[in-house]
């Protein structure tokens, strides 16, 4: 009896522990991401919006793109927010002044979204269309430091 | 006889700094050489392929290392002279915000040898922090006629701004005499001749340009002067005097003959470069060493600073045995043969530094050699190239510091010790004693 006592309350406190495993929520992806892709360094700034939303800022090399988008099933999707009139621009090719090829994120008005998912180690990782086809990327986010 | 330390071979337009004679005597402790040496965008040992395969720092800390499968292998006969500190960061060359993310090549050399963030500006208000170079040259190279020297391999004349919102002077040095003040670093082997020679500011352009067209030595200037010496000092210090002399006459005659080669209407390999330059790599490392050599044998500078290359450089280093560009591998993707061939090119710049360590341990200093009283750092501010990050950065120690550096040894810093550490305490053991920090050191560095 006490062995079924005991087995009883191991599944229920298993049970609790899954349903409070960390419910993953815009608040998480908030902030300045350093994102890994093809070998290059892209800043990604996102920012919650109301509810599930999010609006984020991609910059390369000097150029920003505006995005937005929206957490369903722990999966952030972004768009691009067509607005040529702010100076913004889609970056469908790659960045001229550098010496090889470059990530063209399909952000601005291309096909594909930006897929974001939180990892286990606080990282983010996702997907993206460039010149080369879609590729995976990983994200850290920036640590506030000290200057000087 | 007594001869001054300070005495030259004076010649109209050019004057000859002397290497250390017994007349000179009487003897006195050495003075530490510092050579500070950067290996550009990192190690293909700083990626996590390359640091489970030990591409650069050796699998085993302490004395027993294994330098086989890494980078450093060229430097095993000089196991006893280096120290090997290894899992070390340079966090003053992360991005502090988003606009920064990206530029690493753009701060990187800067925060190498002040280990200081450089301020993100295009304009003249550049500002990073003093360099470790620069630091011992001003309180230690002042009894030298030049404090300190630097030099470089690559191209270092850009102007405004390089990329990122940072000015090309982050790129274009390593050596900051003060936070506002970086030192422009020189290419060519011939300007360095010169400055270490007095032959600049002295004579008229035609001069000179009669002379070296002459294929005249500066030493038919100085002549006179010479053989006036000749005549006071005892026979040990005449063959000192003429070896010397020798060796001069030689790293002249291959000035003269970069010069001439650059001059025939061949084809180079590096056609924008001035005719000074080897278009070989090798040849021009070999050459500015060779002249530092020099510099130390004849006590004109003790300190120099010394950057092999550009991060976005895409030189191909074929006697590396990777034909590819520089930049090109240095993007491997993570990519294991591809890490491996960027190791390649690692070792095979590493493997340009027993020619100095070489000379340096076979040049009497005192009662050892020169390389017992030198520190030769060598390293890089940034770790993974692929990913521009700047962890587990390449850097080494080599000579004794004049017993202060046992040398023979791996030292692993643990995770998170910023380079800056290791850099106060060699500091402290360059005699900076009273130096309580440095760029961004959170503490000291225990070289045991």
């Amino acid at each position: 009896m006490l062995k079924m006592i005991t087995f009883a309350a191991a599944l229920a406190i298993a049970a609790t522990a899954a349903a409070q495993e960390k419910k993953v929520t815009v608040a998480d992806f908030a902030g300045t991401w350093n994102i890994e892709v093809m070998s290059h360094q892209i800043a990604m700034v996102i920012e919650p919006a109301e509810g599930n939303t999010v609006t984020a800022t991609m910059m390369m090399m000097g150029r920003d793109t505006l995005l937005k988008g929206e957490l369903v099933d722990k999966t952030l999707t972004l768009v691009g927010v067509k607005s040529a009139a702010n100076g913004t621009m889609p970056p469908e090719h790659g960045t001229p002044g550098h010496d090889h090829d470059v990530p063209a994120a399909a952000a601005g008005g291309g096909p594909k979204p930006i897929l974001v998912t939180l990892q286990e180690d606080g990282t983010i990782a996702g997907e993206m269309m460039t010149t080369q086809g879609p590729v995976k990327w990983t994200g850290e986010k920036l640590r506030a430091k000290k200057k000087g | 006889m007594f001869l001054s330390r300070r005495e030259m071979l004076k010649g109209l337009g050019a004057s000859v700094a002397l290497p250390w004679l017994e007349a000179m005597s009487p003897v006195r402790k050495p003075p530490i050489r510092l050579i500070c040496i950067e290996q550009v965008h990192g190690a293909a040992g700083s990626s996590i392929y390359g640091a489970q395969q030990n591409l650069w720092a050796p699998a085993t800390a302490g004395r027993a290392f294994d330098l086989s499968p890494t980078s450093l292998k060229p430097l095993e006969a000089f196991r006893d002279h280096i120290t090997i500190v290894s899992n070390c960061d340079v966090p003053s060359a992360d991005p502090t915000e988003a606009r920064e993310i990206g530029g690493d090549h753009f701060r990187s050399s800067a925060a190498y040898l002040t280990q200081t963030y450089p301020k993100r500006t295009e304009g003249a208000d550049v500002e990073c922090g003093i360099s470790m170079d620069q630091l011992y040259a001003q309180r230690f190279g002042q009894d030298t006629p030049i404090p300190s020297m630097q030099l470089c391999i690559e191209n270092v004349d850009q102007s405004g701004g390089c990329g990122y919102g940072y000015s090309c002077v982050y790129t274009d040095t390593i050596s900051w005499a003060s936070p506002t003040k970086p030192l422009p670093m020189i290419r060519d082997p011939r300007v360095v001749f010169d400055q270490m020679f007095g032959v600049i500011g002295r004579g008229c352009p035609q001069e000179r340009r009669e002379r070296r067209q002459e294929d005249l030595s500066i030493l038919d200037w100085v002549r006179e002067s010479s053989k006036r010496l000749e005549r006071r000092l005892g026979a040990a210090d005449r063959v000192r005097l003429t070896d010397y002399l020798d060796n001069v006459r030689e790293i002249e005659r291959r000035l003269q003959a970069v010069e001439k080669r650059n001059d025939s209407g061949e084809p180079r390999e590096l056609p924008m470069a001035p005719r000074g330059i080897p278009d070989s790599f090798a040849e021009h490392v070999r050459l500015m060493f060779d002249l530092q050599m020099l510099a130390f044998r004849s006590d004109v500078t003790r300190v120099f600073s010394f950057k092999l290359g550009r991060d976005g450089s895409n030189r191909v280093y074929k006697e590396s045995g990777s034909t590819g560009a520089f930049h090109i591998v240095s993007h491997h993707a993570e990519n294991p043969a591809r890490v491996r061939e960027l190791a390649k090119i690692n070792a095979y710049h590493v493997g340009m530094l027993p020619y100095l360590l070489q000379q340096l341990k076979e040049t009497s200093d005192g009662d050892g050699s020169m390389l017992d009283n030198s520190v030769i750092i060598y390293g890089s501010p940034m770790g993974n190239p692929n990913q521009h990050n700047h962890k587990r950065v390449p850097f080494l120690v080599a000579g004794h510091a004049g017993g202060a550096v046992k040398g023979g040894v791996h030292l692993k810093a643990k995770n998170g010790t910023p380079l800056s550490n290791v850099m106060l305490s060699l500091l402290h053991t360059l005699g900076h004693d009273d130096l309580q920090s440095f760029g961004d050191s959170e503490g000291t560095f225990s070289w045991e």
